[in-house]
């Protein structure tokens, strides 16, 4: 059933009513975690999206997320943002399905089947497939970046910049200090600034 | 081109706009004049840059409806399953309470399955003022045990048979042959008696 409680403050502000909604939850109240999640699940969807670059991954991602959400509400402190304390959870979701994928044996490559990724770029821009075989290439060079980050750096990294969360909003969605996040954030960047792949997509992205 | 080793922590919050606004103005004049922390900035603003355009890019989310419709069910199931539990969400600290009864019922429970240890042997422990081995001998009717000598001036006595009641009868009798009374005892403890 439709939850319908929206404060006016609340309808400035979507945040205030999902920090509502998570408090009642955590009282136990399954429903409001559910209109929480309702609200949620679309940006949770594009985070994961954005994290391993598969649709159907995204949606298990996210789901998992949503799940471990519930599970752990009783960690949740109202000084984080509910989105970005799921994102926290969806981080660790995502760190479990590489280390899975680490494990899958590889797949055959099929000579005769045409390539995923021909027919995304295709479908993505039929006008300009190279301008989108482009982005695409971006994206997972990106990805894999994030990827050779280790699991603290990557978080902050990740909230900081994808999610673009205040640090204070960090620490409290990570349970550490602001003074932590700081830390992880420089050696996130630092490591992210030796990769010599991300200096070729800097030169391009000057040139254009 | 390297920037300065002491100037890379601030170089890298500056570019994540966590720099506090002084250490910002510093940062600002120490770029005017060195070169290598100008270059390793435009890297770090390129990289926040990458990040930044990559998270905001538009996505096609129209599947999101098959997640709504995807995954109640199973939140559902969880809650259910996690409904009897719903105490400790509210109280997380009862918790370190139900550890803590688990592990006491633990130890209780590994203590009273405990193998009690048996007796290997009884042992009659003489005072004066039997003088020797052999007076030792007598008073016990010739029974078959080892006689060894314990700190002076006492004995011990060691009876061959590890039967109590045995050991029993002979301790009531050298008893009420010195006109003493014999001690209780127990079996499940090495034992000393003096009559």
């Amino acid at each position: 059933m439709p939850r319908d409680n929206t404060t006016p403050e609340a309808a400035l502000d979507p945040r205030i009513e999902e920090r509502r909604l998570f408090q009642e939850a955590q009282a136990g109240d399954f429903e409001a975690f559910n209109a929480a999640a309702l609200q949620l699940s679309p940006r949770l969807v594009r985070q994961a999206l954005l994290l391993c670059g598969e649709m159907e991954q995204a949606l298990d991602l996210a789901q998992e997320s949503l799940v471990r959400g519930w599970r752990n509400l009783h960690q949740y402190r109202a000084q984080a943002a509910p989105f970005t304390w799921l994102c926290g959870i969806l981080l660790h979701v995502h760190k479990d399905w590489l280390r899975k994928r680490m494990r899958r044996p590889i797949e055959l490559f099929d000579p005769t089947a045409p390539p995923a990724w021909l027919a995304r770029t295709v479908a993505a821009d039929p006008l300009e497939p190279d301008a989108s075989l482009c982005n695409q290439e971006r994206d997972v060079i990106l990805r894999h970046a994030l990827e050779r980050l280790s699991q603290k750096h990557r978080e902050v990294v990740f909230l900081r910049f994808y999610v673009d969360e205040s640090l204070a909003s960090i620490a409290a969605a990570l349970g550490c200090s602001v003074g932590t996040v700081k830390s992880r954030l420089f050696h996130g960047l630092e490591k992210l600034a030796g990769m010599r792949e991300l200096h070729g997509l800097i030169d391009d992205r000057n040139r254009s | 081109m390297k920037p300065c080793a002491n100037k890379r922590r601030a170089l890298a919050l500056h570019t994540a706009g966590a720099l506090a606004h002084a250490d910002r103005l510093d940062i600002q004049q120490h770029l005017e004049s060195c070169a290598g922390c100008r270059h390793h900035l435009a890297t770090l603003h390129g990289i926040a840059a990458l990040l930044t355009s990559h998270g905001n890019q538009n996505l096609e989310l129209e599947d999101s409806l098959v997640l709504q419709r995807d995954w109640e069910p199973k939140l559902k199931a969880e809650a259910s399953r996690w409904r009897p539990f719903l105490v400790t969400y509210r109280f997380p600290r009862l918790r370190l309470a139900w550890i803590g009864l688990l592990v006491f019922a633990m130890a209780v429970g590994w203590i009273w399955f405990q193998p009690r240890p048996q007796p290997s042997q009884h042992a009659a422990w003489v005072h004066t003022p039997i003088e020797g081995e052999a007076q030792l001998a007598t008073s016990m009717h010739g029974a078959p045990a080892r006689i060894g000598s314990g700190p002076l001036p006492t004995w011990m006595y060691f009876p061959e048979s590890t039967d109590a009641a045995a050991l029993e009868a002979l301790l009531d009798q050298v008893s009420l042959q010195r006109s003493q009374p014999a001690p209780s005892w127990d079996l499940e403890v090495w034992q000393s008696y003096d009559f």
